[in-house]
């Protein structure tokens, strides 16, 4: 197999010092002042060319170093990094522009700073004025942009200096969504091409959009590797665990009123099969129940229901109209209960996964009643293959 | 690490991205003076301006200086275009790599060259300034054949900022109490270099005079005063006349680039992490 990044034992630890001086006196001499950081633990991983591996975790875990070492920016402590092709590292899109100087100069100045010869720039600054799509403003000062203009300017450059793995740090969360789109669009271009891209993003929407494969750091150790899928199961699995541990640090000394259940609040969720039984195993064709109560504390004007079904690689299968009138419920103070049918599942065996939420039709506020529930349908007999079947008929003459 | 080695891989990196450094600094031309209408006259203002003050001071205010065989201003202007540059550069240098953290932090770019390309933007300017003080002296009737030991002059002088910024630029990455000393220590030195006042005057202090010259801040005006003045100037007519002031000067530069290279090599791979 072709390998674009090889990560084999990777260490790295930050230096810290007390003092300034601490480190003056380090580096003449051979002495250990510091005290060790562990920012990255020993990871190994070894990525193929042409994937897109979207790098999940929190704040703090390390991926920014990891994209960092991988880059050639920072060193690392022990370990090895083997990378193959020329890699355009996008870890911030604005930084190095000078506002003084116009659009143009910025670009040659941002390009040098790449190392990218200016003959080599002045052939692509079509490209790249094209890209960047800000018109008369490219021959202006730079501070006369707008923060999203800036951003249009910087992604233009480094993304048109051909690269061979690209390396995109959180950048997309400036800029306006048709810049986004255009960004990924650019993007799903290098990944037809071939191209390998490393990508952070704390919108997991956008990972789960885009990405190939993904990588979880927690705490400089690396959780897991793999196809996207299992592995944003696995994460946000543990974001949910971390979250719930969070609550039960903080126990309800005084609520706000902010919080989302002193305005509506779910409990005893339950999934019945056709017997009544609560279950998570369902055969096929059976009727589902989906059943709660809901406690609503203020009231709220038009409650609306939604739910999602998705197949095991997360496929949406279904997702209901959440805007429809007709799937108002109950929104005035004081307990209600809601049960939902879903007659005659025609889900062919596998696991599903179950989604909904009860949400405020004005004000977007919504309370999640199931998230991604895993469900399982069985058939005594084989009747075809896929997710779906439909009833049907032939005639033969 | 070999403190030859460090030097070798520093030197080594400088001359492989000669272009790019090249490149750099007519942007840092650019981008320093852009944004203004009169745009390069601010480099020549300043100077002017405190050759003037000096001047006016010195032999209006305190009735000094004139004491050579050339009018004082002539002799004020040649000791003091090193001093110029110096007092830019070795700040601007000191700082370089700070101030130029994106390009550690956010790029892959060879960090050695960053005080470099810094400094030819000011040498740069440099040369500009010398280019017009030539044209002094030659319509005053100064340039002779001495003139053409200008070209190891300011050699000399990029070589001795370009050794004194690699200690600077990577101790004021690990703390800013270094930029300013440098702050403080411009005015020292420039102070303690024979610039305003002739070195042939402290010859009767004897240890005075030697500590004088063993600052090569002393030895590169001596050259531009020898290059600009030739016979005219109090001190050399020649630099290589004076055998054991090129031999002290050089000698200090090697040390300095290899404390310079060791210590910057050393710090290296952390700047990304500290800044």
């Amino acid at each position: 197999m072709d390998y674009a990044i090889r990560i084999k034992n990777l260490t790295k630890a930050y230096k810290i010092y007390s003092s300034p001086l601490r480190r003056v006196f380090d580096s003449i001499f051979h002495t250990k002042g510091y005290n060790k950081f562990v920012a990255l633990d020993d990871i190994t991983v070894d990525i193929p060319k042409g994937e897109v591996v979207g790098i999940l975790g929190k704040n703090g875990s390390g991926k920014s170093t990891l994209l960092k070492i991988i880059t050639g920016v920072a060193k690392q402590t022990s370990g090895e990094v083997v990378t193959e092709g020329k890699i355009s590292a996008m870890l911030e899109l604005t930084s190095g522009f000078d506002p003084e100087l116009t659009g143009i100069e910025n670009i040659y100045l941002k390009a040098l700073s790449m190392g990218i010869s200016k003959a080599e720039i002045t052939k692509r600054l079509d490209d790249i004025k094209k890209f960047a799509d800000i018109g008369d403003y490219i021959n202006r000062p730079v501070r006369t942009y707008s923060s999203g203009m800036k951003s249009r300017l910087g992604f233009a450059v480094s993304v048109n200096v051909d690269p061979d793995i690209l390396v995109v740090d959180e950048v997309l969360a400036v800029g306006d969504d048709i810049f986004r789109l255009k960004c990924i669009e650019k993007m799903k271009q290098f990944r037809r091409e071939g191209k390998t891209i490393l990508f952070v993003s704390h919108s997991l929407f956008t990972v789960k959009a885009f990405c190939t494969k993904g990588l979880w750091i927690n705490e400089g150790k690396m959780m897991d590797y793999g196809d996207l899928g299992p592995v944003v199961l696995k994460y946000e699995d543990y974001l949910k665990k971390e979250k719930a541990k969070l609550t039960e640090q903080t126990p309800n000394e005084e609520q706000l009123p902010q919080e989302k259940k002193d305005i509506l609040q779910v409990s005893k969720f339950a999934m019945l099969n056709s017997g009544g039984e609560k279950t998570t195993e369902f055969k096929h064709g059976e009727e589902i129940k989906i059943k709660f109560d809901y406690e609503v504390k203020r009231p709220i004007d038009k409650l609306n229901f939604g739910f999602t079904l998705r197949d095991a690689e997360e496929r949406l299968i279904f997702m209901s109209d959440k805007q429809s009138p007709d799937n108002l419920i109950d929104g005035t103070v004081g307990k209600h209960s809601l049960e939902i049918t879903v007659n005659g599942l025609n889900l062919l065996s596998g696991t599903y996964m179950l989604s909904g939420e009860l949400w405020d039709n004005e004000s977007t506020f919504f309370v999640g009643f199931s998230n991604k529930r895993k469900f399982t349908v069985s058939q005594d007999n084989y009747i075809g293959s896929g997710i779906v079947s439909f009833p049907y008929t032939f005639t033969n003459k | 690490m070999n403190v030859f080695k460090a030097l070798a891989s520093i030197v080594g990196t400088n001359l492989k991205n000669f272009r790019q450094s090249v490149s750099m600094a007519a942007i840092e031309l650019n981008k320093a003076y852009s944004g203004s209408s009169f745009g390069m006259v601010w480099a020549f203002v300043k100077p002017v301006l405190f050759v003037l003050v000096y001047w006016f001071g010195i032999t209006i205010g305190i009735k000094g200086g004139n004491d050579g065989n050339v009018p004082y201003i002539y002799k004020l202007i040649a000791s003091i275009l090193p001093w110029f540059f110096i007092s830019e550069a070795w700040l601007k240098c000191g700082t370089s790599i700070r101030r130029n953290k994106h390009l550690v932090t956010k790029t892959v770019f060879p960090i050695p060259t960053i005080p470099v390309f810094e400094e030819m933007h000011h040498f740069l300017v440099h040369s500009i300034l010398v280019a017009v003080a030539t044209v002094i002296f030659a319509v005053s009737g100064y340039i002779t054949v001495n003139f053409v030991q200008i070209i190891y002059g300011m050699i000399c002088l990029f070589v001795l900022i370009w050794a004194i910024s690699l200690i600077c630029s990577a101790l004021v990455v690990i703390s800013r109490d270094f930029e300013h000393l440098i702050k403080s220590l411009t005015q020292v030195l420039f102070w303690l270099s024979p610039i305003l006042w002739d070195i042939e005057k402290v010859k009767n202090y004897t240890i005075i005079y030697y500590i004088v010259r063993l600052n090569p801040v002393a030895y590169i005006v001596e050259v531009y005063n020898a290059a600009f003045l030739g016979n005219l100037s109090t001190g050399y007519a020649w630099f290589f006349n004076d055998i054991s002031g090129t031999i002290c000067f050089w000698a200090e530069i090697i040390v300095i680039s290899l404390i310079g290279s060791y210590l910057f090599k050393r710090i290296e791979p952390d700047f990304a992490d500290i800044l």
